[in-house]
């Protein structure tokens, strides 16, 4: 890390560190945690349920949970993992009861995704990426819970193979298998919406230069 | 001919995700230069999750907080209560202050201060205009000065990373505890912002380290490939990278 930024490290504790000072009763110490973490367990939220305000609830419950289950977190796993299984528990009742209340997965699809780090964008550059974000958001909600959820595990948060093996309670090979089978069935989606080769945001702006170079590249390895 | 030994399932997805160590990821290299078929697998399941990175999370305004009700009442926490930004007025008053340091002098004909049972209380002169009968302008004169040494302190024109404790050392500082209340208040909301943007800077980091580890591996497989056949058709690929990693 840069001189810079030894300030702020000498500011940040560790995870571990933040939750025991929590659960001695420091809720500041709690709300560090907070900020370190919400994005990511909004994130993995929004990607599996698919709309952002069952996400923002999910998350704010999940926080709400650890922070009444601090004390039972006895540091056996990561302080990241517990946070990701409350998470995914939610999720999952969130779906289930949405499935009780025969929802037609009403999606996110009007939203726009917004990847971080590209903050000026044409407009036309921005409606490519809701179209994007809509099949994309639309070839997830067609797989399975487990085959989704992993997906977003591994693709966005880099979960070792392991590390969502234990929290999703299967063997190895079973998450293998889950990855496998729900990017075989992605493929197949996007493949059917014309996003099948690197670039694609490019390819649908019919920037035809840089989007063939990179069919060039797949051909390749055919 | 090798059609019956095709890349299992669980090491190709090690060898796509870089688990697989380095004699794992030979055999994998080494039988898709023979084998089409494999080598058009691992191409498709690229492009899928280059794909997939494209898609990220709508730009949500989180800002969950834990508020304990110690600071309010004087002893027996309640029970936490949680709600957005916009709904706190804790936030309220640290959003004030944020505002109160940047134009202290600018502003202070709308300011309001009131010290009460609740401790301080800092209003923006927004809506009706209220009476200022509690605060005299001697009071307000004070403040504003206390304000502007805190500005023109060189700790404090340099606190990026909020620094509570030479905060406190600063002579003369305790007898307002106004000041104090203030100072707090603007500690904690810097601390806050200092997190978030910490923690942005560590997103990035992750994201910029984990694309250039891909692309690096890929210019590895580039060049493993330039060597190993076809040089014309593979230097265009090279060429194919090295554009985008530039881009």
């Amino acid at each position: 890390m840069s001189g810079a930024q030894s300030g702020v490290l000498s500011m940040q504790r560790t995870d571990e560190e933040l939750v025991s000072l929590a659960t001695a009763g420091d809720p500041e110490s709690f709300n560090q945690l907070v900020v370190r973490w919400e994005r990511q367990i909004f994130a993995l939220a929004y990607r599996v349920l698919g709309r952002e305000e069952d996400a923002r609830d999910v998350c704010q419950e999940t926080f709400l949970r650890a922070f009444r289950g601090i004390k039972g977190f006895k540091g056996q796993a990561k302080f990241s993992s517990w946070l990701y299984r409350i998470a995914l528990n939610l999720c999952h009742d969130w779906m289930r009861r949405d499935k009780r209340a025969n929802h037609l997965l009403p999606l996110d699809t009007e939203s726009e995704p917004e990847p971080a780090g590209q903050p000026v964008e044409t407009a036309e550059g921005r409606a490519l990426r809701r179209d994007l974000g809509r099949v994309i958001t639309e070839a997830m909600a067609t797989l399975p819970e487990e085959q989704r959820t992993t997906i977003v595990l591994k693709e966005y948060h880099g979960l070792t193979f392991q590390e969502i093996a234990d929290l999703q309670g299967c063997p190895l090979s079973t998450v293998k298998t889950r990855l496998y089978q729900g990017l075989g069935v992605l493929r197949r989606q996007l493949k059917r919406s014309g996003l099948d080769g690197p670039g694609s945001v490019a390819a649908l702006a019919g920037r035809g230069g840089v989007a063939k170079s990179s069919r060039k590249v797949v051909n390749l390895d055919r | 001919m090798t059609e019956t030994t095709h890349i299992a399932q669980e090491q190709l997805l090690d060898y796509l995700y870089g688990e697989a160590d380095a004699s794992a990821r030979a055999r994998v290299e080494e039988h898709t230069r023979s084998c089409p078929q494999c080598a058009a697998e691992v191409g498709e399941l690229r492009n899928v999750r280059a794909t997939l990175g494209e898609w990220g999370p709508p730009e949500a305004e989180l800002g969950f907080r834990l508020v304990s009700k110690r600071d309010e009442a004087s002893f027996g926490p309640a029970p936490p209560s949680w709600a957005a930004r916009t709904l706190r007025p804790r936030m309220w008053g640290l959003a004030a202050a944020a505002v109160l340091v940047l134009t202290a002098t600018a502003t202070l004909a709308n300011l309001q201060f009131e010290v009460g049972e609740q401790g301080l209380v800092v209003r923006l002169g927004w809506g009706e205009p209220q009476a200022v009968d509690q605060v005299s302008p001697a009071d307000l004169a004070d403040l504003r000065d206390g304000l502007r040494q805190e500005m023109l302190t060189p700790q404090v024109a340099t606190s990026v990373n909020g620094v509570p404790a030479e905060w406190a050392s600063i002579p003369g500082s305790s007898d307002d505890p106004w000041i104090g209340s203030v100072r707090e208040l603007i500690r904690e909301s810097e601390q806050r912002q200092q997190l978030v943007f910490d923690n942005r800077v560590r997103e990035a980091e992750q994201r910029i380290a984990s694309q250039r580890r891909s692309d690096l591996s890929e210019m590895e497989r580039t060049f493993r490939e330039v060597d190993a056949e076809d040089a014309e058709l593979a230097r265009q690929q090279l060429m194919e990278y090295l554009r985008r990693v530039s881009r």
